[in-house]
């Protein structure tokens, strides 16, 4: 038994139904793993009393969740409306130059993996950029090799 | 009395005498075949595509609309080496019992890939009643071409597209 | 029109709020329903058609996936789903009929559902009777405006040897994930991805395992989910159906046998409300094509030098007539539970008329000790309190039960399950003891079963006498006075107190001979007992009546090819006491049995009719109070309960002591085993799996971890099996499927090799 089913099975004890710890039972998993492997989707189900379909079927559903390997940093630029208003294509142009990559690829040495994103609830100041789970706004075309060069550097 | 007998009688001749030099109308049969309307229904083909597949997928709305219910459909699965047909299905027997076939045409309306279409051929007669069921290689082979077909342009009705030879 | 269902909430909320009514007003048509009826169904009562994909009352609450019942409601601004909204008393709602606003909504549904649909419906297997197919052609335009090319998917992907997906054609009703969450319970279906990208999956590439998962192939509406094995097989139009009673365990789920040329091509269910409520298991379900296994005997057999050799009926009948002869009286008769009670009795009648015995072995015991508690199955939704004594899991033995049961347990039921594995553990042989000490002794659940305005009590394995203990039970608790209370008992095969009434109906001697001149073995689950192979060794001779002759051929003199329960028409009475008709669906490529019973009648100079209709009404005559076929319709009622009478419980005894060895084996036939699975390649995968069940206390003693390869044995008997931990398990006890068994004993010992 390993630390990652302890864990889940505590987050389970919170709730009525085992299988409502589902979402922060896959967060746990993600973080334990890097992203949810076939395994970590088997070990999640069988702490919770599910199945692997059934938490694929929740994981597949939010951007949150990665069923394929990503890089160190997650870019997700957003291109809803408001956002494409003040030239959200334009950032996205930018982070891809500045990359080298298409939006929802990896750069290669597996360091930043870029995403264009649906609203991510800063419409006041667009473009909304977020990085590692951390807003940037408002994000100018001009801003992006900055940032890029700040994530490489690490 | 006897005069007007002898009217009749040379009236009659005359009617005689006058078809005497006017042409044959009867027509030789078989020796020659007259053309049919091109529209004429006669027996049923199967159809390929261009690239030799089979345009029948074995569906079964033929059988469904026969009113004498003279079509017989087992279809099948395509395997990858055993293609015969575009979609995923084909006919793996098909056989029309033209015995009881009474040519409507209903099978050529129902299809929905212009598979089954009817010839002109009518000359359908064998010696064994099981001879008149066709399989569906007799329906798929190249139509045997002694059924000669007026021209279209007689008539006000278009060919049909599909009925372009036999 | 009956009373429109009413959705969700607990039995009790149900019940409360059945009593108020509501009016609503639906295309001008006033209909009075009770308060918390769906629009769909409101809308049916008024005469209207709310056309809908995804709504589907047995698989839950409506979930307004497919948005093809949009309809006007007056006072709310845009359109509603009916599927979803529960009517409210003075609501005014215009369907597509009668709203122009609702016909646009609904006509933009149906283009945007067939956008990526393929046109492939000669193709589909659903064409024909596919509700997309029907709806389109109503509600369609008939015209499309895309011009461009539609998705395309990889194709049939296999979901289980027995389903294929196509996603291309899937609409994203979520019928299936919501019958495999919901319904099965089993979560092996779920849909992945988001928006446009959404699909129907498995998990990785694994099969979708779980008894109930044919039904997925019948509850989609469209050709998203197939059977595989009626693949391309026939369309709609072209089968003929018969309106039959699957005869594979005793619940007797009423099937549409549907053939084409002579062959089964599928089986359907065919909703009887009390009974399977339309579902079906998988064995029920795709078993069908074990008539056509090459293995299947036609002719006759008998023993030749080295083998059986085949012989034809006129020597065949020569030769039994023979063996009746020679036997001078002795004969047995073994029956499996899986004969019509016509065949039974005719068999019967032979045996006790034409060869002058009276003795049989019967599949096992029966009794009438329950029809004072008779319910339908289906007031098992509708329990509070559910308690089932599970010697053999409820799965195995009678599978849509378990269905039951997880719908009661959704409507709020409490089931407690007392058994080897269950909630409350008792060992194996203990159920005649837990059932005593519930009734005697003061308990929690005692309290609750006895406060519980609806109680049902379940006895599933642990000996046929289990009726009589449960009886007792049921009478402490006075449950023969409440409506919606009763006790059920779940018999191993499918027919066994039809039978018994048959064997008891075809004579009223009791001649038993001491030694077995003849075995008459009628059926494969006979043949497969050991108790039956027992006789076998001393009798004299022995003759079978088998479909395959893989244990009847071992030891039978003479094997005659049987017929299969697609084949037969006759009545089997259920595990509620329910006669049902079976009606054969095809001709068998075996000579119908009654056919040369009533010619072998003949020679020993019994009456015997050769057709199922007259024996029905002789056997009727005798025992079943002259009930005619008729009164049995397609979908057979419940016969009414008889009064209870006051009789003696017998007292549970303890369980033997154990012999060979330290761990109790609990050897249970799996529900997908027996002649009818191992004859289907399809099903292979459903198979119980070569396994040892054991409780992680006795597993840890042993240094057993799941997985492990170990050895189980008894008296000399070895077998290597993987093992399998159970923590539900009772320390002390194992569990194997019978066809892993071999001739493992009672005790037996578990370690690493």
């Amino acid at each position: 038994m390993t630390g990652l089913f302890a864990e889940i099975q505590a987050v389970a004890g919170r709730y009525p139904e085992p299988k409502s710890a589902v979402l922060p039972a896959l967060r746990l998993a993600q973080e334990h793993y890097g992203h949810l492997t076939p395994e970590a989707l088997r070990e999640v189900a069988s702490a919770l009393g599910t199945t692997p379909a059934y938490c694929r079927g929740i994981a597949s559903f939010y951007d949150m969740f990665h069923l394929a390997p990503v890089g160190e940093h997650m870019i997700d630029v957003c291109t809803n409306a408001s956002c494409a208003l003040v030239g959200a294509a334009q950032v996205l142009e930018a982070f891809e130059r500045e990359l080298g990559i298409r939006a929802g690829e990896t750069t290669p040495d597996g360091r930043i993996t870029l995403r264009s994103a649906e609203c991510l609830g800063g419409c006041g100041s667009g473009t909304v950029v977020s990085i590692d789970e951390r807003y940037r706004q408002p994000v100018k075309p001009e801003d992006v090799p900055a940032i890029v060069e700040e994530l490489r550097r690490g | 009395m006897i005069g007007s007998t002898l009217i009749t009688v040379g009236r009659s001749l005359g009617v005689t005498l006058k078809q005497i030099f006017r042409g044959t109308v009867t027509e030789q049969y078989p020796e020659y075949k007259r053309p049919v309307y091109p529209r004429f229904r006669g027996r049923h083909r199967l159809n390929l595509h261009e690239n030799g597949l089979e345009k029948c997928v074995g569906c079964s709305l033929c059988a469904a609309a026969c009113p004498v219910d003279c079509i017989r459909v087992v279809a099948a699965e395509n395997s990858a080496d055993n293609r015969v047909s575009a979609g995923e299905r084909y006919a793996r027997i098909y056989e029309i019992n033209l015995s009881r076939c009474i040519f409507c045409g209903y099978c050529e309306l129902a299809c929905p890939f212009d598979a089954i279409t009817l010839g002109n051929d009518y000359e359908l007669s064998e010696y064994s009643r099981s001879d008149l069921i066709y399989t569906k290689e007799m329906l798929l082979a190249d139509p045997i071409k002694r059924t000669p077909v007026a021209d279209a342009a007689l008539y006000d009705t278009p060919t049909p597209y599909y009925r372009t030879d036999s | 029109m009956s009373a429109p269902e009413l959705v969700g909430g607990s039995a009790a909320d149900r019940e409360r709020i059945a009593h108020e009514l509501v009016t609503v007003t639906i295309d001008g048509r006033q209909v009075q329903v009770p308060k918390g009826t769906g629009l769909v169904e409101a809308a049916a009562a008024a005469g209207v058609e709310i056309p809908v994909f995804c709504y589907e009352p047995r698989v839950g609450a409506g979930i307004g996936a497919c948005r093809m019942c949009l309809v006007e409601i007056e006072g709310m601004p845009k359109l509603q789903t009916g599927c979803t909204t529960p009517v409210t008393d003075g609501m005014v709602v215009h369907t597509a009929g009668t709203s122009e606003q609702a016909a646009a909504g609904q006509s933009a549904t149906m283009e945007f559902l067939l956008l990526n649909h393929p046109l492939d419906c000669p193709v589909c297997d659903k064409g024909g009777e596919c509700a997309l197919q029907d709806l389109s052609f109503r509600y369609g335009s008939g015209k499309t405006r895309m011009t461009f090319r539609k998705r395309s998917l990889e194709k049939p992907i296999p979901i289980s040897p027995t389903i294929a997906l196509d996603r291309e054609r899937c609409i994203m009703c979520f019928r299936c994930t919501r019958f495999s969450q919901e319904v099965a319970q089993d979560e092996e279906l779920s849909a992945v991805n988001r928006g446009a990208l959404s699909m129907i999956a498995t998990f990785e590439d694994e099969p979708y395992r779980g008894p109930f998962s044919g039904n997925v192939t019948e509850l989609c509406p469209v050709g998203a989910l197939t059977s595989t094995q009626y693949r391309f097989k026939a369309r709609p139009w072209e089968y003929e159906q018969a309106a039959s009673v699957c005869g594979l365990c005793p619940v007797g789920c009423n099937v549409a046998v549907q053939s084409r040329e002579g062959r089964v091509q599928r089986v359907l269910s065919r909703n009887h409300p009390e009974v399977d409520r339309g579902w079906l298991c998988d064995k029920g379900r795709f078993s069908y094509s074990h008539l056509y296994s090459e293995e299947r005997i036609l002719t006759p057999r008998r023993r030749g030098v080295r083998e059986l050799e085949e012989l034809g009926w006129e020597q065949a009948l020569d030769e039994l007539e023979g063996m009746i002869e020679r036997a001078q009286g002795e004969v047995v008769l073994a029956l499996s539970g899986s004969e019509t009670l016509e065949l039974a009795y005719a068999l019967a009648k032979i045996v006790r008329q034409g060869a002058g015995s009276d003795r049989v072995v019967l599949p096992e015991q029966a009794a009438d000790a329950l029809d004072p508690f008779r319910v339908p199955i289906s007031a098992l939704a509708e329990a509070e309190e559910i308690v089932v004594f599970e010697e053999c899991p409820v799965l195995d033995r009678a599978p849509l039960i378990e269905l039951w049961l997880k719908q009661a347990r959704r409507n709020g039921a409490h089931v407690t399950r007392i058994g080897p594995s269950g909630d409350i553990q008792r060992g194996r042989g203990e159920a005649a003891l837990a059932c005593q000490e519930l009734a005697e002794k003061e308990s929690a659940l005692g309290k609750r079963l006895r406060a519980a305005e609806r109680a049902i009590l379940l006895w599933s394995g642990g000996g046929g006498a289990g009726g009589c203990h449960l009886a007792a039970l049921a009478h402490a608790l006075g449950l023969h006075e409440k409506e919606g209370s009763g006790a059920l008992l779940l018999p191993a095969s499918p027919n066994a107190r039809g039978v018994a009434e048959a064997w008891a109906a075809a004579g009223d001697e009791n001649r038993q001979p001491r030694q077995i001149g003849l075995l008459v073995v009628s059926g494969d689950e006979a043949a497969s007992e050991p108790q039956v192979r027992q006789l076998a060794e001393h009798a004299r001779a022995t003759v079978a009546l088998t479909l395959f002759a893989g244990d009847s051929g071992e030891w039978a003199d003479l094997v005659l090819p049987a017929t299969g329960y697609l084949e037969r028409s006759g009545t089997m009475r259920n595990l509620e006491g329910r006669l049902q008709r079976l009606r054969g669906a095809t001709g068998s490529p075996a000579r119908r049995e009654l056919s040369w019973l009533a010619e072998l009648a003949g020679r020993l100079g019994v009456d015997l009719p050769g057709s199922e209709a007259a024996l029905f009404t002789e056997l009727s005559a005798k025992v079943l109070d002259g009930i005619s076929l008729a009164s049995l319709g397609d979908r057979a009622p419940l016969p009414p309960r008889v009064e209870a009478q006051t009789f003696e419980a017998a007292r549970a005894e303890s369980p033997p002591t154990l012999l060979g060895g330290p761990l109790e084996l609990i050897r249970y036939r799996a529900l997908f085993s027996g002649p009818e699975v191992e004859h289907v390649p399809e099903l292979s995968f459903q198979r119980p799996a070569a396994e040892v069940e054991i409780s992680p206390e006795d597993a840890d003693r042993r240094g057993i971890s799941g997985g492990n390869e170990v050895v189980v044995r008894s008296n000399g008997t070895r077998v290597t099996l993987r093992a399998r931990i159970n923590a539900a398990l009772l320390p002390g006890m194992v569990r194997v499927a019978a066809e892993h068994c071999a001739e493992l004993a009672r005790g037996v010992e578990v370690s690493r090799p």
